[in-house]
């Protein structure tokens, strides 16, 4: 009732700031687009509608690892859960404790015949054997790097590419880095983290050409769920001389993230929107949008418009992104971080959309490290 | 090769420790001291956890616990701290409540360990990886029920240890990188290596303990109550490998995260069978351990050596490798030397009463 009253002042609230918002732009050349849509969107969610009954379609989302990343798996079961409550199906969301159970979690979920089986990150070698046995399920692999191409008719294929996403995380970090030289640390040196490791590299060299970027991986025995060893890491970095630290090590990026708040310098989030664990730490996150990529399974396979095959998506379909972007608009970061660097953030995110654009318009070709490999 | 290891022997040994010593002055001086910090940081965890497993193992029981022990000390430790509807500028509980509450929860883990293992008669190995799975699980359990988190237990009210710099120490080049600037646990873990060798070589319950460990039934004939024993041991094994786990989640981050430990506990169990159950050795090999971890993280990240990480990251296990195969040569080359003196002399005092008994009928003559 109450939202009923208030949306036509919210509605009129929004024009008026939107329009404000956009005088002040003009002078500056920047537009801050998330100061416009911020409103636009209280639009959407006060006429949110019930969800259609779809029960008796029925999926599985076979996870690689228990949840509580708050990064990549976390984001999958996100969609999942998003899907469960805005189409109305029935979902099952299975978390595996590592790849010893992912073989028998994904036939346990085939035995229950549900319409589809989303399997995120998991082996290649075990999809293709399961999806070759069962001709009859419907499988979406999301995240599952196949050395070619399988040709199945029940398996579909979706990986995110994020190398131009922390190409744009690089241009950040080079723009805002104090001592001209910036970190990277990674779960294991494997084209999967590579990729956004030399696309981050690239980002901050088209900017700043005489920094240094420092690379370094977690390694050890559990590569991705070692805070210690990521602290560690992001410690001995930052007293080297680095200053902004872009993490892609699962669980132990928790520990880069530490670090940095700890010692007063910068961290840049993946996957998920990290910029609120350590406000004012976390400059930018580079999104991977697992979870609607999930979702947009869910959604195509219920309208029966699955298709098979290999479907590569990156930035340009909106799958990889900022945590500044559209969508998410986090601004974490000018309300907390130190006022030197807040002070630069239009110029940054000016230089942000620049190379935005060129990479759409082909202008700048950021490294796949995926095809370097193959 | 045998005849010259004899002859130069005490030469070798000596040689060695020098060699040693000087290749560990040089890494003081030439590493960075953070460098130096991290590795100390490293092996706090193994410390305590060497302990613990060296004390087990003193009073004759296999620990394979430690591990799940402490994963408990970690995430009680951040459990007591975690007070979510705290104002933003209140200050938290003091993080070494936390640290107590650790070292009684894996106390009392390793008390029932003890108990269901003596007293219940479980097996030994099935009970300790049946506690490392319950913990591993129950942490995630009551995290998502109690706190209604995933996998991360974080809070701003969460503090972690301070460190702690001593004056005037702290200034001087090597001993203030060595010696100041590590939070309490890590200073509490150098004082128990000292406690322990006292209690293990100084008290009636340290000398009781080893004769359980030496020889139970022995040690029951002359009248010590082995149960007992057993039981002191299990507990106090189990708070140090509590503490170990508060110094992961309070000492190093200030959050507790899905199965922390990583591993470090079998590790710790791997430094106390290398230091043969003794705990001054044990402190060395786990600096090693830990050393020999910053190190390759440091040596990875230097542009101008530029090795791929994965040869770099074997270090750690090449040097433990290496390390083994010298303790076992040594131990095998003393006993084949001991053998060879023995028969040596043994032969020498034969041949000296052949001779006699040979010369005596001569001399009667």
């Amino acid at each position: 009732m109450r939202f009923k009253t208030l949306l036509p002042l919210v509605l009129l609230l929004s024009l008026l700031f939107s329009v404000v918002a956009q005088a002040q732009d003009d002078e500056s050349e920047y537009v801050d687009e998330c100061a416009a849509v911020d409103t636009m969107e209280t639009e959407d969610t006060t006429e949110e509608m019930e969800a259609p009954d779809n029960s008796d379609f029925t999926f599985y989302i076979i996870l690689p690892n228990a949840r509580g990343d708050r990064s990549f798996i976390d984001s999958a079961a996100a969609g999942a859960e998003r899907a469960i409550a805005e189409l109305g199906v029935e979902g099952v969301i299975v978390e595996t404790a590592g790849v010893q159970e992912h073989d028998a979690a994904i036939r346990r979920a085939v035995q229950e015949e549900p319409d589809l089986v989303i399997t995120i990150g998991i082996d290649a070698a075990i999809i293709e054997e399961i999806v070759d046995e069962f001709p009859d399920q419907l499988f979406a692999a999301q995240e599952t790097f196949f050395p070619a191409t399988p040709d199945y008719d029940n398996l579909a294929l979706f990986n995110i590419l994020t190398h131009e996403n922390s190409y744009l995380a690089g241009v950040a970090a080079g723009m805002l880095s104090r001592t001209g030289k910036v970190g990277a640390v990674g779960g294991l040196d494997s084209p999967g983290i590579n990729l956004f490791i030399y696309g981050y590299e690239e980002g901050v060299m088209s900017v700043c050409p005489e920094c240094e970027v420092v690379t370094s991986y977690v390694g050890g025995s559990n590569p991705y769920s070692d805070p210690i060893r990521g602290k560690e890491i992001a410690l001995g970095m930052f007293d080297e001389g680095a200053d902004i630290i872009y993490q892609v090590a699962g669980r132990s990026g928790e520990g880069v993230l530490e670090a940095a708040s700890e010692t007063e310098n910068l961290a840049i989030g993946v996957d998920s929107n990290q910029d609120d664990l350590f406000p004012g730490t976390v400059l930018v996150s580079a999104m991977k949008r697992v979870d609607n990529a999930v979702f947009s399974f869910i959604e195509t396979t219920l309208n029966e418009e699955f298709v098979p095959g290999e479907t590569r998506v990156g930035m340009p379909e909106g799958f990889a992104g900022l945590s500044w972007d559209l969508g998410i608009c986090s601004r974490t970061f000018d309300e907390y971080g130190p006022e030197d660097q807040v002070e630069m953030l239009p110029e940054v995110r000016m230089a942000i959309a620049e190379a935005r654009e060129a990479i759409a318009a082909g202008d700048v070709v950021v490294t796949n490290a995926l095809e370097i490999s193959e | 090769m045998l005849e010259w290891i004899m002859r130069y022997q005490r030469l070798l040994r000596n040689g060695l420790i020098l060699v040693v010593v000087a290749l560990v002055a040089w890494m003081l001086i030439a590493l960075p001291p953070t460098v130096i910090q991290s590795g100390i940081r490293f092996s706090t965890v193994f410390i305590l956890g060497s302990l613990a497993a060296l004390l087990a193992s003193r009073a004759g029981v296999l620990n394979l616990a430690i591990e799940g022990k402490m994963l408990l000390g970690a995430f009680i430790g951040v459990v007591v701290l975690y007070r979510p509807d705290l104002p933003p500028d209140a200050v938290g509980v003091n993080p070494l409540w936390g640290v107590l509450a650790a070292a009684l929860a894996g106390g009392f883990l390793g008390f029932v360990f003890a108990v269901l293992y003596l007293q219940i008669r479980v097996n030994l190995i099935i009970l300790a990886l049946a506690l490392n799975l319950f913990v591993a699980n129950a942490t995630v359990f009551f995290m998502r029920t109690a706190f209604g988190v995933f996998g991360t237990l974080a809070d701003p009210s969460i503090t972690g240890l301070p460190t702690i710099e001593i004056a005037f120490i702290k200034d001087i080049p090597v001993l203030g990188t060595l010696f100041s600037g590590y939070n309490i646990i890590t200073y509490l873990s150098w004082v128990a290596v000292a406690v322990i060798s006292f209690i293990l070589y100084y008290t009636k319950f340290g000398r009781h303990i080893r004769a359980v460990g030496e020889n139970k039934e022995a040690a029951e004939s002359v009248g010590i109550n082995v149960t007992r024993v057993q039981i002191f041991a299990m507990t106090l094994s189990g708070m140090l490998a509590g503490v170990a786990g508060a110094f992961l989640s309070l000492g190093v981050l200030s959050q507790f995260l899905e199965n922390m430990s990583a591993g470090r506990g079998w590790i710790a169990l791997t430094v106390a069978i290398f230091a043969m159950n003794r705990p001054v050795p044990a402190l060395l090999t786990s600096l090693f351990f830990g050393m020999s971890e910053s190190i390759g993280l440091f040596v990875e990240r230097q542009e101008a050596i530029n090795l791929p990480s994965n040869l770099v990251q074997m270090f750690p296990q090449i040097a433990t490798l290496g390390a083994l195969v010298l303790v076992a040569m040594r131990i095998r080359w003393s006993e084949i030397l001991r053998r060879r003196t023995f028969v040596r002399d043994f032969s020498a005092q034969l041949d000296d009463l052949k001779q006699k008994v040979i010369s005596k009928p001569a001399a009667g003559d």
